[in-house]
Parts: C-alpha cells; structure tokens; sequence
C-alpha cells in the first residue's frame, strides 16, 4: 500500500506529462440553496432555460423587469422561432375578453390569459398588477380540454385541444388587455394578430373606436348573432384597420342592409364574408384584397358566369382570386360555357396550354382525396386573346375563379380552407 | 487516493462492448477519483477530445495518474459520470440551432438532479464546461421548470433577478467606477497634445 502511494506519488511529481483540464479563471458563485442565480449562468445557458419555458411562464419571466423583458425577446429572436408562432388572436365577446397564443413547438395548445366579466378582483392587491393595468394573481394555469370541432363526426377521432389559461382582472377597458397584448407581443417579436370583436357586446362601439386610431392589426374577425342595427354594424365594418385579412360573420343583418364592400379595401390578402345575403356581385368589380370568398349569399352560377364573361372582354380586376359558396348544393360546370374546349389530363401544368391555339378553353378533372372522402375537382384554364390566362375552379357546391400569374411555373389553385375542410372548422 | 480506493460509478456491464471495455481515471479538484468507462465518456466531448488526444493503452489508464479536473468538485463530478453511465451509448443530440427543443425529463435524471439549487447550479457548470449537450438540456429545462406557476415577483426571487431600479443602480456604480480611468486618459492626452506629441496612439 505505501509502495502503491509513493509510486503515485512519484509520478504525479516527476513522470507524468501535464494531463489537467485547465480551470477556467471565472469563480463560481455559490448560490444559497432555495435560490438559483440564473443571471450568473453565462448567457447562452440562460437562453437555454428561458428556451424551455412555457410561453406563460416566458411572459411572466418578461414582467420581471426591463432586462427580463430584454433576455425573452431575444430568446423568441433567434432564428428558429421565426415561424413558431402562429397569430395571437384577442377577443372580445360578450362575456369574457381573452388573448389567446398557438406556438407551433406546443401542438395542439392554447395559452390563454382570459377576463371572464362575471369575475371581480375583490382582494385588489397591489403586489398582483402588471404593467400597471391588469391583475394577475394567479399564474398557475388552469388546463382544460376543448373539442374545437365541436361534435362533428369527421373530426370525433381528433384530439381535443388543451388550453392553459391564466385568469386577469381589469378595470380599464380595454387599455388592460391591449396593455398585456403589446407587451407579449414586443416579447414575441411581432407575430401576426388577430383581433375578434363580437358586435353584441354592450361596448363593441367603444372598442372599435379605441383601436381604430391604433396601429393596423393584420387581421380582425368580427361577427354578430343577434340582430342589431345596421348603423352599428356599418361602423364596426368602418373602423376595423386590417392590413392582411378581414373575416366578416354577421348572422341576421336586416334586409335593407348594405355596404361599400371598397371600404375594405385596406385589406391586402384575404377578405371572407359568411352569411353574405346582402354582397352582390357587381360589388366585387372594383375590390383589391388579393383573395375574396363569399360564403351564403344569394349569389349563383350566373353571377359568376357574369364575371369570367366581363374578364374575357377585357377587364383586369385587382383581385387574384374569388370564391363563390353557390346558393345551390350541385352546380354543373358545363353550363358556363358553349364552345368547344380541349379536354387536357393534367390541369396543373402550363405546357397544356398552347396560347396561340384557336381552342380557348381547356377542361380538367382531378381526383382529390381528403379525410374521410373523395371529392372531383372540375375546372377549365380560360385562355383570352391577350394572352391572359383564368381559371374556373369547382367543387361541391363552391366556384372559384382564379386571375392566373404569367410569372408562375404552374397553375394556381385556391387554398381555401373551405375546399378541404368540413364546414365546422372554418365557419 | 489509490486507484484501489476510487469511488467506481455503477456500470452496467452488459451494455458496454468487449472491445471498448476500458475504464478512464479522472480525479476532481478535492481529490476524489472516479474510473469511467471510455463508452460514458463519449458523452462529454471536452473528455471525448481530451482522452483521444492522449491516446492511452489499458495499461497507462493504471499506471499514468488519473486526469485532473481541477475546476469540478468530487460531488458534482460523481453526478456527471454517474449520468454518463447511466446513458452511455445514447446518440449525442445535435443543436444546429434550426428548430425549438423539445426535451422530456427522464426518470433517472429527475432523481439524479433531486438535489439543492447549489449543486445544480455546480452541475450545469459542468455540464457546460465538459460539453455534455444532452445533461445539459435537462438540467437547464428543470431550471426552466422552477418557474411554474410563479408570479413575476415570485421568480426575481427564485432566480436572484434584480429589479429595474437595482439594474439601474448597477449601471451607475459600473459608470462610476468606470469614470476615473477614463479622465486619467483624457488628462494623459490633453498632456501630450500640450507638449505638441501627436504619438499618443
């Protein structure tokens, strides 16, 4: 044993080469126990825990002070968040008010700070307010679950989504809420936001009015059930500053009801009108959002038949793309046009299309295979004189009619959630 | 310590291939010494380097003394090697920083870091130090996870996170103490200029 502790000795002292993992010259702190420094650790391991937190308890880690606030927002900054975010929606409804976030790392998961208005925050404890506005006093979520698709049978094997909510108390409305969705919104970088007004609450004209003057939301949903009047609605559908989409659900608008659909015309993408008795066609001439559908109007197959026709004599609308719900369940794409046609195989390419050919028309049929059904695409590539090329898309009982862009290698096709979707989903 | 009186890690046998059956010395900053087998190792790329580098046969792992790690305690260097054992073989996650990470807690590694804020803030340390990407994940998200749940006053307490006011008072003292240095170099220029030098740089 002495003779096994003098060897080692001596070829610690004398033999052995210089084998040491060199100290860094950083002391580390000893923390107490009950606490853990987190600012000490260096500053790509504090991105690494702030990386691993709940966007609940990001936000709250952000509220602590102006350089928290710093350190989540650049955690959220980094390249691989870019597209993690899916819009954070607010809403405003006649009961509850609520900010609601989908972050792509969590599916199928909704973190939500909610008002109900039957709630008040009798304690009133100053310690609970943040940013000066709203209370907070109890940062453990409530999780619950939600069938987002209510009891529809094509999605009764869909996971229910989860929903963590944290509950907040405000007198100031609606600068409490809207004071909370900046800031979250500074912390995630700017995603995008939409903004639901439900036009039965008491105070949805103060609301729009407040947000009017505020910076463009990208998209805002406003919908109604009851019957209300018309002057509200008109300047609801007045105020509204969307930059990208405007989805309007209005149910039981009065018969005499009417709008200038070019007031929407702030509204760069997509401009979807549900219950639409009141749009009528020559009201779509001179829009310029990129993507118009109109679900429920009384519109048919001769309203749009009107517009390919009004498009085939020349005319250029600013528009790319609209969509049409038929006020008939089975429409026949043959009754748009009596002339001949070339029938192609594969409607998606352009190769098909010869533009100096005498044949103006090319008909097409796809097979498309969804959740729990087949459905057939019918459709025909419109070829005009000048060399524009439109396409007639339909299925079931929607008609879309696509400008198509002589910049693009292959056909456009509409999106629409209504094509692929059942109808639970999307209205 | 002799080699005889090191603390050995528990190793599962079976998991570790015949012809890698090699067990490294490495001792802590507190003497302790703790023999690793060469698979655990391959946990820790600091390690990994650092024995390849080396190039030791069987014979000098025993016979050439055990490889200082001189800035990691004994405690926490025994949590470390018994965490590389315990997932030896496991691939090696690599983070090239292009999607969000999603980490789960294992069983072991839950009661592997059931232990006080100190320790684990040691074992971060060392797991950051000898880049063992995958005890650092789950370490960082069980800090991550002392946020649940807490108030953003409750979590300046968790976290020893100063408030804006205290942020400020720093800066100040920071500028202060930054203050003097910087007159004496002006002085020293203002000087030079005078004396009509134009070699002050």
């Amino acid at each position: 044993m002495i003779f096994s502790n003098l060897t080692s000795v001596f070829w610690r002292c004398w033999c052995s080469p210089n084998l040491k993992v060199v100290p860094e010259t950083r002391e580390t702190p000893i923390p107490k126990p009950e606490k853990f420094p987190l600012l000490t650790l260096r500053e790509e391991l504090v991105d690494n825990v702030l990386e691993f937190m709940t966007p609940l308890e990001l936000i709250s880690f952000s509220l602590c002070s102006k350089s928290t606030k710093q350190l989540a927002k650049a955690v959220r900054n980094q390249p691989k968040f870019k597209k993690d975010c899916k819009s954070f929606k607010v809403s405003f409804c006649p009961l509850f008010q609520r900010i609601v976030m989908e972050i792509k790392g969590f599916p199928n998961t909704h973190w939500q700070f909610l008002q109900d208005y039957g709630e008040t925050d009798r304690i009133r404890d100053p310690k609970t307010r943040v940013l000066n506005s709203i209370s907070i006093r109890n940062w453990k979520p409530k999780k619950q679950k939600a069938n987002l698709y209510g009891s529809s049978p094509e999605y009764s094997d869909h996971e229910p989504a989860v929903f963590y909510s944290i509950e907040t108390f405000s007198d100031y409305f609606p600068f409490g809420m809207n004071k909370l969705l900046d800031h979250i919104n500074d912390v995630y970088n700017f995603p995008n936001r939409v903004m639901s007004v439900n036009l039965n609450s008491s105070y949805a004209d103060r609301l729009m009015a407040f947000y009017k003057d505020k910076d463009p939301l990208e998209y805002w949903v406003l919908e109604c059930t009851g019957l209300l009047s018309d002057i509200l609605i008109k300047s609801a559908f007045d105020k509204q500053n969307a930059s990208k989409g405007l989805f309007l659900r209005c149910e039981n608008l009065s018969r005499t009801f009417r709008f200038d659909l070019e007031s929407f015309n702030n509204v760069k993408e997509n401009l979807d009108i549900y219950f639409a008795k009141w749009v009528k066609i020559e009201d779509i001439f001179n829009l310029k959002t990129e993507r118009i559908a109109i679900f429920g109007s009384k519109l048919e197959d001769g309203d749009l038949r009107l517009l390919i026709n009004k498009w085939r004599e020349g005319w250029n609308p600013e528009w790319k793309q609209f969509l049409l719900e038929y006020n008939q369940y089975k429409v026949n794409p043959d009754r748009y046009f009596d002339e001949d046609c070339v029938e192609i195989t594969n409607g998606r390419h352009k190769s098909f299309i010869v533009e100096d050919s005498p044949v103006k028309l090319f008909k097409f049929k796809e097979q498309k295979q969804l959740r729990n059904r087949n459905d057939t695409v019918y459709g025909y590539h419109i070829l005009r004189d000048d060399g524009g090329i439109a396409t007639l898309q339909i299925e079931r009982s929607f008609g879309v009619f696509i400008i198509q862009s002589k910049n693009e290698s292959c056909f456009q096709f509409s999106s629409h959630r209504c094509l692929f979707e059942p109808r639970v989903m999307w209205q | 310590m002799s080699v005889e009186n090191a603390p050995v890690v528990d190793v599962d046998e079976a998991a570790i291939p015949v012809e890698k059956k090699m067990y490294y010395r490495f001792e802590s900053n507190d003497k302790k010494e703790f023999r690793v087998s060469e698979l655990a190792i391959q946990q820790s790329e600091t390690l990994n380097r650092l024995v390849e580098a080396m190039g030791y046969t069987s014979e000098d792992v025993e016979n050439k003394p055990a490889i200082a790690i001189e800035n990691i305690d004994g405690k926490t260097l025994k949590l470390v090697f018994q965490w590389c054992e315990h997932h030896k073989g496991e691939a090696i996650p690599v983070d090239d920083g292009s999607v969000p990470k999603i980490v789960e807690i294992p069983e072991f590694d839950a009661k592997l870091m059931d232990i006080d804020n100190g320790l684990l803030f040691k074992l971060i340390w060392a797991a950051d130090y000898l880049n063992i990407v995958q005890l650092l994940n789950v370490s960082c998200k069980k800090v991550a996870n002392m946020a649940q749940g807490k108030t953003p006053a409750q979590l300046r307490r968790v976290y020893l996170l100063p408030s804006d006011e205290e942020d400020e008072a720093a800066k100040r003292a920071a500028q202060e103490a930054q203050d003097p240095r910087a007159r004496e170099v002006e002085e020293e220029f203002e000087e030079r200029k005078r004396q009509g030098g134009n070699s002050f740089f």
